[in-house]
């Protein structure tokens, strides 16, 4: 226990540091966001046919909006996912960013998944009860991304994982999305007061938050949002979440805009804690 | 934020009978020497004709019969003072001092004061015999001032009318026909400086006075004991009462004034930490009383959680302790809480700005006494004072704790003692979180901690000549729940122990000692939590661990046996062979593991002053919290093991000076470390988690000089020059445990100066602890958060250490009671200690965060 609470304390710690580059700041090439579509490989219950491909698309940005190039591959389950060799030695390109069940290649990491989830099974049995229990629950896969504008310099370059889920479901998981953010009420569009602190509270659309099925019953999920800013104000509260029954959130963020008169763009990413992305980018102007 | 964060990261931290002492006292004054005979010395003729007066001030040695068997003048008067007062010491007669309840060589401070008097007028006819007696008509009582002792056999003077007599047991006096008039009114004792008033006596009427006479150096501790009993432990420390209440920059903390001796390291944020012997918290063990306390700290590490009031002494014991000990592979640290005070009641009330505490304590009747304590923080005050951080989550419950103690000692007989002491502690914190933290999003809604644990222990001991017996039991309830949004972790236990001590003296050559020491815990446990960073992983988010599941009771039961023999073959030469049998029972297990420790401690004395020391022995320390479960680790886990060897001297300079340096060496085998295997168990292929290949070793020297308390200075020097290794898997590459440090040094003085003010310092060096440098990292698309890449666990070092603590105290002595008004000022010169690295959120920047800044702590302490 007390390990547990020692790292939660340096969690804590690690954000006070003095002028540190906040995540909220945009500063180098950064992907904020990876959406999978769909949102999850669903299996038909009886299993019989394999899903259709899931297509990646990576909220790259950068601070002056210069082209940043995404490649994907799909890790080996040999090693550890996020241990910087995937993409590279450790994975399967997925060529234009998309996850097909078809290819041989992606087929052998996913029978090194079902072998890591199921082990000692041996053939691929789809009535054995022990490899439907397996993914009934939800088998991650995971994707290796690089996203780099060229230059091979560390600002210009990021790495990083996402997880896709291979689940035996008839009710597949959806993305959130974000259909507006509000500025005291009123749609952003600005122009902004300079120097000064504002509240912006997202909007989801309509179905965006889903019930599902857990041991103590169906639940909503409880989207999250992060916040992110180009420019040199300060986003004040880089997460937010939606509250729902008994648990409690708050889903503004506060920004304080910049002391001189600039164009800033903003991203909000909504994420339902399952797999499922979505976001909403605005542009405005601060001042005069 | 940052102090709660820092608060936080103390709840991280964490989790021997008198004998051979490295210092001075070994064995406790359980009795002092009492006056019998008195001989008055002759007034030395040269200095009666000037009419001179003086008090000499002499070192009397008393032997276990209670004769004086040497007498040394340390601070002479002259005018012929000294060879009277030796002459007329010599030939006092006392009631012999107790150590431990046996009798004992002690040696005192002794002042005699020669006061004048003109020579006795001639006596005159018989007429003045038959005069009829007169009534008293002056009486009263002497007593110390500020605590109220009553001053036997002191000396009641009326100079003028050459009339004296002598304070009773209880301190009083009576004079008879004392004529009217103003009389001066004088009361000397030694030890105590002259008392000096005015009374007015009137026909018919009774002058009753109760005088408070100041003693001549404040402390209750000012006599040096000396004592010849036995000494078996290879290396033992013991710090007195007085001492663990004095070293500055610990606020008086039982537990926390270890971590001043060799063997120590400096612990993270000056928390509560034991690092004996480069081994971890977890595998040292404080106990009290010889059993073992569940829970050391307040939230992890700010106050241990027993009184220091309360206690006797602390003992330290590094490693390669006796047999009495097991279950163990790194310290130990005993405990030995006192016996009420049974001459009237007393109390003690304390306030500082960290915490408020009280003890009462006073005989019930002849045979029995109590002592009750009691204290509660004042943390969440503290913290109240502290701005919040916008992003920082509020408070729900402020952090508080409190303890409670309380011990019933009942002697029926002489020889029988029965003892009941219950203990409490518990502590709470509640925090909410509006929003997911920045740096892990699942860190969200609540954060409940809370801890405590509650024991109640009966003893008996028996002591007669050559048996001992001491046969104690105890059952208790430890609780530890944790609560962070959808995560949680509830271990409820109950604690049932037993130990029972024997010991037979065959003549003053071969002593033999034995006995059971059987320990276990019965625990509902329900968790829903991810496995965290062991000892030499980097710390990584949990974002990417599974969460596991456990819900179900788990039994651990440790049951010991263990016997010793303590065999003088020549005079000077002690070999204390020793054999500990240790069994390890846990649910899940295929198997229960059982072993065998056998050790070895042998003392030589060269000389009357210099000593050789050397010990070997096998330790074994079980599978500790969730790593034998089957959920979260692995049942069929073995013992580590510990091969301690070490060799030393002992250098008794002087009486009050101690001089020790030792050589130490500890071979680690089936350390328990990660694993990714697959085995079977029960027919099923499941992850091992755990196993036992790791190995490890750990050398180094420590070096102890140490000034013994004794009426205005006490003090040490220690120093520790070692490393501490481990390979957690064949064929990997040697890395340097978590909490290593080359060098610590630490220096301590304390000293009383007149007027009842008392100054000290402590100043520590260390070096800074290892940390593994980070060389990129890649980013959790479903969490938003980056898992930074490691360089060679812990291949660079921290820089180091350096930190000024100073005390001062001011003593009031009033009649009734005295008053400490102390100020305990940690990181004099602000220099706080590196305690890691930060950095943000993608790595690419780091800083070095820092510990604690200077730290004034104001304190009163009253006791009556």
């Amino acid at each position: 226990m007390r390990p547990f609470l020692s790292a939660l304390g340096m969690l804590l710690l690690a954000g006070c540091g003095p002028d540190f580059e906040l995540q909220s700041e945009i500063r180098r090439v950064r992907v904020l966001a990876i959406q999978a579509e769909p949102a999850e490989l669903a299996l038909a219950p009886d299993a019989s046919t394999l899903p259709g491909p899931v297509t990646f698309n990576a909220l790259a940005v950068t601070p002056d909006a210069r082209p940043v190039t995404v490649s994907y591959a799909l890790c080996r389950f040999t090693g550890n996912p996020y241990d910087g060799r995937c993409p590279g030695e450790n994975g399967v390109p997925l060529p234009d960013g998309e996850l097909s069940l078809q290819d041989p290649d992606v087929q052998a990491v996913l029978l090194e998944a079902l072998e890591a989830a199921h082990p000692g099974g041996g053939a691929l049995d789809p009535a054995d009860p022990a490899l439907r229990a397996a993914l009934a629950q939800g088998l991650p896969l995971f994707v290796g991304y690089e996203a780099t504008d060229g230059s091979g310099t560390p600002e210009g370059t990021e790495r990083g994982v996402r997880r896709v889920m291979l689940r035996a479901t008839a009710t597949p998981n959806h993305n959130p999305v974000v259909s507006d953010v509000l500025w005291d009420g009123v749609p952003l569009t600005g122009p902004l007061p300079v120097g000064r602190e504002v509240t912006f509270l997202p909007v989801l659309a309509e179905g965006s938050v889903e019930l599902y099925e857990t041991e103590e019953g169906p639940r909503p999920e409880q989207v999250f949002f992060s916040w992110f800013a180009t420019g040199d104000g300060e986003v004040k509260a880089f997460r937010s979440q939606e509250p729902v029954e008994g648990r409690p959130g708050d889903p503004t963020t506060r920004y304080e805009t910049p002391e001189k008169p600039q164009r800033v763009t903003f991203w909000v990413v909504a994420r339902d804690g399952r797999g499922g992305v979505g976001w909403l980018s605005r542009t405005v102007d601060v001042g005069p | 934020m940052r102090i709660l964060a820092a608060v936080l990261v103390f709840l991280a931290a964490t989790g021997v009978p008198a004998q051979q002492d490295a210092g001075v006292p070994a064995g406790v004054l359980t009795k002092p020497p009492a006056l019998v005979r008195q001989v008055e010395a002759a007034y030395p003729p040269q200095a009666a004709a000037q009419q001179l007066e003086g008090t000499v001030v002499m070192w009397v040695d008393i032997s276990e019969t209670g004769a004086v068997s040497q007498v040394e003048v340390s601070r002479p008067a002259g005018h012929g003072f000294d060879e009277a007062a030796v002459e007329a010491v010599r030939q006092f007669q006392f009631e012999p001092a107790e150590v431990d309840g046996v009798p004992a060589p002690v040696r005192i401070e002794y002042a005699y004061q020669f006061v004048f008097r003109p020579p006795p007028a001639p006596e005159g006819d018989d007429s003045a015999a038959a005069e009829p007696e007169a009534p008293v008509n002056f009486s009263g009582r002497a007593l110390e001032r500020g605590t109220r002792d009553a001053l036997v056999g002191a000396e009641v003077v009326l100079p003028a009318l050459e009339r004296s007599t002598v304070t009773d047991a209880e301190g009083r006096f009576a004079f008879r026909g004392v004529p009217p008039g103003t009389h001066e009114v004088l009361v000397v004792q030694s030890g105590y400086e002259r008392f000096r008033t005015q009374e007015t006596f009137t026909e018919g009427q009774e002058t009753r006075a109760t005088y408070y006479v100041r003693k001549r150096i404040f402390g209750a501790f000012e006599t040096v004991v000396r004592s010849e009993r036995e000494r078996k432990e290879v290396t033992q420390t013991t710090l007195q009462l007085a001492e663990v209440q004095r070293v500055p920059g610990t606020q008086g903390d039982t537990l926390k004034v270890v971590q001043n001796l060799p063997g120590v390291a400096r612990p993270a944020f000056n928390g509560g930490q034991l690092v004996i012997r480069g081994t971890g918290p977890q595998e040292s063990g404080v106990f009290l009383d010889g059993q073992r306390i569940p829970l050391l700290y307040h939230f992890g590490g700010l106050t241990s959680v027993y009184n220091s009031e309360l206690l006797e002494a602390v003992e330290y014991l590094p490693g390669n302790f006796s047999a009495y000990y097991g279950d163990i592979t790194g310290g130990v640290i005993n405990v030995r809480s006192r016996e009420p005070r049974m001459d009237r009641v007393h109390g003690i009330v304390g306030v500082s700005l960290i915490e408020s505490n009280a003890v009462v304590e006073g005989p019930i009747t002849d045979t029995l006494g109590f002592a009750l304590a009691g204290r509660r923080s004042y943390i969440d005050l503290v913290l109240g004072l502290v701005p919040q951080g916008d992003n920082g989550p509020s408070l729900q419950v402020a952090p508080r704790y409190y303890d409670a103690q309380l011990k019933l000692v009942w002697k029926p007989q002489p020889r029988h003692t029965f003892t009941l002491q219950g203990l409490t502690s518990r502590d709470r914190l509640g925090l909410v979180f509006d929003r997911p933290a920045d740096d892990d999003p699942t860190v969200t809604g609540g954060l409940d901690v809370t801890t405590g644990f509650n024991q109640m222990r009966l003893r008996h001991q028996y002591r007669a000549d050559a048996l001992t017996l001491d046969t104690q039991g105890l059952v208790g309830n430890t609780l530890l729940q944790l609560g962070i949004g959808d995560r949680n972790l509830r271990i409820a236990s109950t604690d049932v122990s037993v130990r029972s001590t024997a010991e037979y003296a065959f003549g003053d050559v071969l002593t033999l000692a034995g006995g059971i020491d059987v320990v276990s815990h019965f625990a509902k446990v329900t968790a829903r939590i991810q496995p965290t960073a062991r000892e030499g992983e980097p710390p990584t988010p949990t974002v990417t661990e599974d969460v596991l599941t456990a819900d179900g009771d788990f039994l651990q039961y440790f049951p010991s046996t263990w016997v010793e023999a303590r065999w003088r073959p020549v005079p000077r030469l002690l070999l204390v062979p020793g054999l500990r049998a240790e069994s390890y029972v846990f649910t899940d297990q295929t198997r229960a593991r059982r072993s065998l420790n056998p050790r070895l401690a042998v003392r030589y004395g060269l000389t009357e002053t210099l000593t050789l020391k050397g010990g070997a022995g096998v330790y074994h320390g079980p599978p500790i919290q969730d790593e034998p479960s089957a959920a979260f680790g692995n049942p069929d886990l073995r013992a580590k093991r510990s091969l301690q060897y070490s060799v030393g001297t002992e250098w008794q300079v002087r009486p009050e000076w101690f001089v020790s340096g030792e050589v130490f060496y500890n071979d680690l085998h089936g350390l328990i470390v990660r694993s990714d295997a697959r085995v079977e168990r029960n027919g099923q292929q499941v992850p091992e988690r755990l196993n036992n290949a790791g190995v490890g070793r750990i050398y180094g020297l420590e070096v102890l000089v140490r000034r013994a308390l004794t009426d205005r200075l006490f003090g040490w020097i220690s120093y520790t020059l070692s490393r501490s290794e481990r390979r957690d898997a064949p064929g990997a590459r040697w890395r340097l445990f978590d909490n290593d440090q080359t060098h610590v040094l630490t220096a301590i003085a304390s000293y009383k100066l007149p007027a009842g003010w008392e100054v000290g310092a402590r100043l520590r060096f260390a070096s800074g602890n290892p940390t593994t440098p980070v060389v990129g990292a890649v980013r959790d698309d479903g969490t938003d958060v980056f898992i930074p890449l490691y360089a060679a666990v812990n291949s660079r070092r921290l820089p180091s250490f350096n930190q000024l603590d100073i005390r001062v105290d001011k003593n009031f002595v009033f009649e009734k009671w005295t008053l400490d008004v102390y100020l305990d000022l940690t990181n004099a010169y602000n220099n706080p200690a590196v305690e890691g690295i930060a950095y943000n959120y993608n790595y690419t920047q780091s800083a070095y965060f820092k510990g604690l800044p200077i730290l004034p702590i104001l304190g009163v302490r009253g006791s009556f």
